[in-house]
């Protein structure tokens, strides 16, 4: 018993040395009275995306105001669809590459009549990755918890770097070919510049001696 | 049995503080900026790093090189400005954060047209030698880790800003892409249609009604 509380406590010790580094952090919007209030974000196939949202309250006399949420995929798929809620979460994962839009508007029932403050969480691919599970099923914790984690960061640095170059590629392709078509076009408007004048002064000819000018 | 239930509320507190230890990351969103908008961030520890870029992806608006840009200002709580830039459409930013709490992060856009401006902000804390003086707890091998986790942040941020970029001269190369094909068969057919004009008034000039002794 003495040692299993030994081990307990040692873990505590390296979970409370943990928690001394943050690292979660979370935007907040202020959202109008009337309009919505999107973000978006480009995103890649295949990638998993973790988000919750938690209204703010302003002050603590009045209830918390209420906001509506609709999240859709690049293709208008409607993906998470919440009305008159203070908190929320959802995940998915995307199945088509493109921009993924997230839409907030606050509902009838906001008393205040001010802006409302929501704070979101957005995580996508290596952020959104559960490191708990990760951590219980592999029964590892603490410094190579952590070390585990940076080897993940550095994975998807890596993936990212490959897609960049994929992408710088692509753009070049386009550039060279833009480029070509360019110089093809001018030659073939200088053509077409000569052939033009070519029919006009043919027809004119053919006019003129027709009424007996020339 | 009460050794037991205090085992399982300091397990389950591990559980807890595991969970909340996880990396969390923004991920650069973008807003569509009318006239301004701001984000909200907050900032836990006084002295942490605020790092962070912004590029705005439209592109169609970047007609001319007299096109003011757009502003970004970041405010701290105490309702001084901490960092200001002027007029870009894109850059990287970095501060050190002078007290703890919320910082505003404001686009300005000066122009009609709305823009949409993709953005990342990282606040990072690398706890230095005072906290280590302080706390028994911390072990020193913790600050070599949040050091190298905050540089492969840097890193991370530095493609974000890559790939925000990478969107934005996309954009461009596809407005090129249609502007020369619309731009050229719009020219063939000015062309023709004034060379076609001229033949029709030169006709219409030896016609028989005008009488083609005036020629």
């Amino acid at each position: 018993m003495n040692g299993s509380g030994l081990v307990l406590r040692l873990l505590l010790l390296l979970c409370i040395s943990d928690l001394l580094i943050p690292m979660s952090q979370a935007i907040w919007l202020s959202i109008p009275s009337s309009g919505t209030k999107c973000v978006s974000e480009e995103i890649q196939n295949n990638v998993v995306v973790l988000a919750d949202y938690v209204v703010i309250p302003d002050d603590h006399t009045h209830s918390s105001p209420t906001i509506s949420i609709k999240v859709t995929s690049p293709y208008g798929n409607n993906l998470h669809h919440k009305e008159n809620v203070t908190h929320g979460q959802f995940a998915f994962t995307t199945s088509e590459a493109g921009n993924y839009l997230a839409c907030f508007w606050v509902d009838g029932h906001n008393q205040g009549g001010g802006d409302v403050s929501v704070n979101l969480d957005w995580k996508t691919g290596i952020g959104a990755k559960d490191w708990e599970s990760v951590a219980r099923k592999e029964k590892i914790e603490g410094v190579e918890l952590e070390l585990r984690k940076l080897e993940g960061a550095v994975e998807a640095i890596h993936e990212n770097l490959l897609y960049l170059k994929s992408r710088e590629a692509e753009m070049r392709m386009v550039s060279e070919k833009t480029n070509a078509r360019v110089a093809w076009y001018s030659i073939m408007s200088l053509g077409v510049c000569i052939a033009v004048s070519a029919l006009q002064l043919w027809h004119l000819k053919r006019f003129f001696q027709k009424k007996k000018l020339i | 049995m009460e050794r037991r239930h205090t085992h399982r509320c300091a397990t389950g507190f591990i559980f807890i503080a595991l969970f909340f230890s996880f990396i969390h990351r923004i991920s650069a969103l973008s807003v569509t900026v009318n006239e301004v908008e701001c984000v909200y961030e907050y900032v836990i520890y006084e002295g942490d790093t605020v790092s962070g870029n912004f590029v705005v992806v439209d592109h169609d608006i970047f007609w001319g090189s007299d096109h003011p840009g757009i502003d970004f200002t970041v405010t701290s709580p105490a309702g001084n400005t901490v960092h200001t830039l002027k007029g870009t459409s894109g850059d990287k930013f970095e501060f050190k954060a002078p007290r703890s709490g919320m910082y505003k992060f404001c686009f300005h856009n000066s122009y009609a047209t709305p823009e949409t401006v993709s953005f990342y902000i990282h606040v990072g804390h690398i706890p230095n030698e005072h906290n280590l003086a302080k706390d028994e707890h911390l072990d020193p091998i913790n600050v070599k880790i949040a050091e190298l986790r905050e540089a492969l942040e840097s890193v991370t941020a530095e493609q974000k800003y890559l790939k925000a970029r990478d969107a934005r001269h996309r954009h461009t190369n596809e407005s090129t892409r249609k502007r020369v094909i619309f731009y050229t068969l719009g020219e063939y057919l000015l062309l023709a249609l004034a060379s076609g004009l001229q033949v029709v008034y030169i006709r219409r000039l030896f016609s028989k009604s005008v009488g083609y002794n005036r020629v």
